[in-house]
C-alpha cells in the first residue's frame, strides 16, 4: 500500500489527529507569547484576543446565523464601561466579577436588539445596529458624568489587575495568561453552541428560514438568543480590554463607529464560519499598522480597504476558509495519486452544511 | 446516525491549558530594566526635583540616548476622521529636519518616530508603550488630544518618560503634582476665557453674558474660569448652553435660546463647530462675541462668512498666512526654511504647522539646555524656564515655568479681532503669568 493511499484511508483519524495538533501548538505558543515578547506587546495581544471575542461574537452571528451587526462596538463599549465605572466606583470589587457583570449586561441588551431583528433583516438590520453604534457614543457624551464623555475615566491611580505574588509573574504576563485562559473558554463554549442543537438550528435559519420553521426550529427565540450571546462574547471582549491594559481607562473616543467596523473587518479576513477565523482576523487588524511604514500611516485604511476587496474575491470565507479549501484540494492531489478513484466526499473542518444535513434528519 | 462524541477534546485541551500555565508561572521573564528606588545622584542636586525618579516605578534615564542619535516619538492623528488634528506633525518634522541638517544637538541627530491613534485614546497608551517600550525612545513631543494625554499620563508618571509641549490647552496639564512628566505647550482654555472676562471688565462692566459651550473636557473649563472671573463684578452670565460633538449635534436650538436673552456678550466655547454657531445668530443680534482660539483657522472663519466679522478671539502666536507678520524673526525663519525641509505652500499658510515648528524648536532648545541628557534633567528644564522665546510665538510671549509653583509655559496672550480678512490685534499682549492654575482647577 502507497502512503498515499494510506493516507486517503486514513484521512478521518488523520484529520482528528492534525487537529489536535494543532489546537495543542495553538494552546502552547500562546502559553510561550509573554515570556518571548516586552509588555508592551503583551498588551497587544491582549488587544488581539479582547478584539477577537467582539468578532467571535460576530461569527456566531453573521457566519452561522445569518443576522448582521454593525453595532458590536456598542456591547463591547458596555463591557468596557462596565469594568472601569465598577473597579472605578467600588475598588474591593474583584476585577473579574466586573467582566461576568458586563457579560449579563451585554446579553441583556442584546437581547433586547435582537427582538427587532425578528422583523427585519438584512441591510435593514445592518442599518438598525448601525443607530446602535452611533446611539452608544452619544449616549456616552449624553451620561458624561456616569461615563467621563470624550475625556474619559479610569480606575484611581495604581489600583490595576496584578499579579498576585505567588505566580511569579510580571503584570503583564498575568493580565495575559487570565485573558488567554478566558479566550480559550469562549472558544470552547462558541464551538460548543454550534455544535450544538441550537447551533445547528442556526445554521438551518442562515440557509433557509422558512425550511427550518417547516421542520420544527423555533426561529425567534434561536435569533434572539443568538444576538445575546453574540453581543454577550463581546461584552466580555470589552471588559478585558479594559482589564488588560497596563492603565485601565475608556473614553467615547475609543467607541466610534470605527470599531464596529474594526470587528467586522476581523471577521471578513478571519472566516465567518470558523472559531479561530475572529482571532487570527483580530490579529491582522490589530498589527496591520506595524507593517506600514510610519510615514505611510495614512495607507492603513486604505490597505485594510484592499485587502478586504480582494479577500472577498479570493476567499470570501477569509484565511481559514481558505487554507480548508486549500486542505481539501490536497486531500484530493493525494487521492488522485493513491488512484483510489473519486474524492471521497468527505470534508475537513467542522463544515456547517453538513451538520444542517445530520440536524434536520433529527429534528 | 450518532450523537456527538460526549467528551469534547477541547474541554482537555483547556485543562491542558490550566496545567500549562502553572507550569508557565514558575518562570516569570528577567526584567532587565533598572527599577526606579533612590534616584541616581547625578540626576539629582540637594534640593527636590519637580520630576524625581525616586517617584517612578521604572526609570531609564538615558534611555534613547546613543553616541550619535536621540530617540524621540510622538503620537498623532495621522488618519482618520480628524485627521487634520495632526498637522503640527508637519511642521515638528520640517524642524527636526532642520535642526539634523545643522549637526544636531551636541553632535547627536534626531530621530522622530510618528504613531498614528486616529484620536483614539486606546490606540495612544498603545502607541505610547510601544514607543517606549520598543523603539526606546528618550521623550515625547507634541502628542496630540486632551482624552488622548489623559490616557497615558499616568503611563508616563509610572515610568517617567517626559512629554513635553503636549498639544492641548485643557487645564489638567497644571496638576504638576500628581503628573509631573508632561508639559503644556499650549495656552490654558482657561487663561483664554479670562483675558475675555477682563476685557468686558474694562469695555462692558455690566455686561450680560450668553455662553454656549461644547459639553466635555474642552468647553467646561472656558465656562469654569470665566465664572470664575466675573465673581464679584456687575457682570452675570444670562444664558448658558452646551452641545454634544459627538452627533455633530445641530446647535440651532441653543443659539436662539440665546439669542433670546438679549445678552449684549457671547462666549463661544467650541471647536469645529464656531462656523455653525455664528450663522445661526439671529441679524439683530449683535453682542460682543468671543470665539475659542482653535477657532483663529482662516478656514473656519471663511466658512462663517460675514457672520464672523466682529468676533473677537485670542493669540499666542503669529500667523504666517498673514502678510503684516512677515517681518517677525521667528516667521521669517519659518518661512525661508521650512520649504527646505519638506513643508508646502499651503503648510506655509497654516498655523497648525507653525506651532509644529515652533515645538520642535522648543524641544530643542530643552535638549540643549538640559545639564545631561538624560530624562530627569530635561523634564526639569522644561520646569525652570526663563525667559525663552521660540518658533512664531508673538515677541511678547516669554516662557517662563517654576514647576509646581507655575507650570505653565505660554500665559501671554492678545486679544484679537476677526475684520472679515484677518485677525487684527485689539490692545496690548496681557500677560497671565505665574496665574494660570488660579484661572481653573487643574485637578477637577
Amino acid at each position: 500500500m502507497s502512503a498515499a493511499s494510506w493516507a486517503v484511508e486514513k484521512r478521518p483519524t488523520l484529520v482528528k489527529v492534525g487537529r489536535w495538533v494543532g489546537w495543542i501548538g495553538i494552546i502552547a505558543v500562546g502559553l510561550y507569547l509573554p515570556q518571548a515578547f516586552p509588555p508592551f506587546r503583551v498588551g497587544q495581544f491582549n488587544t488581539i484576543m479582547a478584539y477577537g471575542l467582539a468578532a467571535l461574537g460576530l461569527a456566531l452571528l453573521t457566519g452561522f446565523n445569518g443576522q448582521i451587526s454593525i453595532g458590536h462596538g456598542a456591547f463591547f463599549g458596555i463591557g468596557a464601561y462596565t469594568t472601569v465605572i465598577i473597579v472605578g466606583d467600588h475598588p474591593e470589587f474583584p476585577w473579574l466579577a466586573t467582566t461576568a457583570v458586563g457579560a449579563l449586561l451585554a446579553f441583556a441588551v442584546g437581547i433586547v436588539v435582537g427582538l427587532p431583528a425578528l422583523r427585519i433583516r438584512g441591510l435593514y438590520l445592518g442599518v438598525v445596529t448601525l443607530a446602535l453604534a452611533l446611539l452608544f457614543r452619544q449616549a456616552l457624551e449624553k451620561y458624561s458624568d456616569l461615563t467621563g464623555g470624550s475625556q474619559g475615566r479610569g480606575v484611581p491611580r495604581g489600583q490595576k489587575f496584578s499579579a498576585p505574588d505567588w505566580t511569579g509573574l510580571a503584570n503583564d504576563q498575568w493580565r495575559y495568561y487570565v485573558i488567554f485562559v478566558i479566550v480559550v473558554g469562549c472558544l470552547v463554549l462558541s464551538r460548543n453552541i454550534v455544535k450544538s442543537r441550537m447551533g445547528r438550528a442556526a445554521v438551518a435559519i442562515r440557509d433557509n428560514e422558512t425550511a427550518a420553521e417547516v421542520l420544527g426550529v423555533n426561529v425567534a427565540r434561536t435569533k434572539v438568543l443568538m444576538f445575546g450571546v453574540s453581543a454577550m462574547l463581546a461584552g466580555i471582549g470589552g471588559s478585558l480590554l479594559v482589564i488588560g491594559s497596563p492603565i485601565p481607562r475608556v473614553s467615547a473616543n475609543s467607541f466610534t463607529i470605527v470599531l464596529s467596523i474594526t470587528f467586522l473587518v476581523a471577521l471578513v479576513v478571519g472566516g465567518a464560519t470558523s472559531i479561530l477565523g475572529p482571532i487570527i482576523g483580530a490579529a491582522f487588524v490589530v498589527l496591520l499598522p506595524e507593517v506600514v511604514p510610519h510615514e505611510q500611516q495614512v495607507l492603513t485604511p486604505v490597505i485594510l480597504g484592499a485587502v478586504l476587496i480582494a479577500l472577498m474575491l479570493v476567499a470570501p470565507d477569509g484565511v481559514v476558509g481558505l487554507s480548508r479549501r486549500s486542505a481539501s484540494w490536497a486531500w484530493r492531489m493525494l487521492a488522485r495519486a493513491a488512484d483510489t478513484g473519486p474524492d471521497t466526499g468527505l470534508e475537513t473542518g467542522d463544515s456547517s452544511k453538513e451538520q444542517l444535513q445530520l440536524d434536520s434528519r433529527e429534528s | 446516525m450518532t450523537r456527538p462524541n460526549k467528551r469534547h477534546p477541547l474541554t482537555l485541551v483547556a485543562m491542558f491549558a490550566l496545567v500549562a500555565l502553572i507550569a508557565a508561572a514558575c518562570g516569570g521573564r528577567d526584567d532587565d530594566t533598572t527599577t526606579g528606588g533612590g534616584g541616581d545622584g547625578e540626576d539629582g542636586g540637594g534640593e527636590a526635583l519637580v520630576a524625581d525618579p525616586a517617584d517612578c516605578e521604572i526609570y531609564d534615564g538615558e534611555a534613547g540616548v546613543t553616541e550619535d542619535t536621540i530617540k524621540i516619538g510622538t503620537s498623532a492623528p495621522i488618519s482618520g476622521a480628524v485627521a487634520a488634528f495632526g498637522k503640527p506633525l508637519a511642521g515638528m518634522r520640517a524642524y527636526i529636519d532642520y535642526i539634523n541638517a545643522q549637526g544636531g544637538v551636541d553632535g547627536r541627530q534626531i530621530e522622530l518616530i510618528a504613531e498614528d491613534d486616529q484620536y483614539d485614546p486606546n490606540l495612544t497608551l498603545q502607541n505610547v508603550q510601544k514607543l517606549v517600550e520598543e523603539d526606546n525612545v528618550f521623550a515625547l513631543v507634541g502628542v496630540i488630544g486632551t482624552p488622548n494625554n489623559l490616557a497615558i499620563r499616568d503611563y508616563l508618571a509610572e515610568n517617567c518618560v517626559p512629554s513635553l509641549a503636549v498639544a492641548t490647552g485643557s487645564p489638567k496639564w497644571g496638576d504638576v503634582e500628581n503628573y509631573p512628566w508632561m508639559i503644556g505647550g499650549l495656552p490654558s482654555y482657561a487663561a483664554e476665557a479670562t483675558l475675555f472676562a477682563e476685557y468686558l471688565k474694562e469695555n462692558q462692566p455690566d455686561a450680560k453674558v450668553a455662553v454656549i459651550f461644547q459639553n466635555d473636557d474642552f468647553g467646561k473649563p472656558y465656562v469654569e474660569a470665566f465664572k470664575n472671573a466675573i465673581e464679584g463684578t456687575d457682570i452675570e452670565i444670562v444664558g448658558e448652553e452646551s452641545y454634544d460633538i459627538a452627533g455633530q449635534a445641530d446647535t440651532t436650538a441653543q443659539v436662539t435660546t440665546l439669542a433670546d436673552t438679549d445678552a449684549d456678550a457671547f462666549l463661544v466655547a467650541a471647536t469645529t463647530t464656531c462656523p455653525n454657531i455664528l450663522g445661526q445668530m439671529p441679524d439683530d443680534w449683535e453682542p460682543t462675541t468671543y470665539v475659542s482660539i482653535v477657532c483663529t483657522s482662516r478656514t473656519l472663519m471663511a466658512l462663517a462668512g460675514d457672520a464672523a466679522i466682529g468676533a473677537y478671539s485670542a493669540r499666542a502666536t503669529l500667523d504666517p498666512a498673514d502678510p503684516a507678520n512677515a517681518e517677525d524673526e521667528g516667521i521669517a525663519f519659518f518661512l525661508e526654511e521650512g520649504p527646505k525641509y519638506g513643508l508646502t505652500e499651503e503648510d506655509l499658510g497654516n498655523l497648525n504647522v507653525a506651532i509644529g515648528w515652533s515645538w520642535g524648536e522648543w524641544f530643542v532648545d530643552m535638549l540643549e539646555e538640559s545639564p545631561a541628557l538624560t530624562r530627569a534633567d530635561v523634564m526639569n528644564t522644561a520646569w525652570a524656564q526663563q525667559d525663552q522665546h521660540f518658533g512664531v510665538l508673538l515677541p511678547e510671549v516669554l516662557v517662563n515655568t517654576n514647576g509646581v509653583e507655575d507650570p505653565w509655559a505660554i500665559e501671554q496672550l492678545q486679544l484679537i479681532r476677526w475684520d472679515g480678512q484677518a485677525w487684527v490685534p485689539e490692545g496690548e499682549v496681557v500677560s497671565f503669568e505665574g496665574e494660570t492654575n488660579t484661572f481653573a482647577d487643574p485637578t477637577a
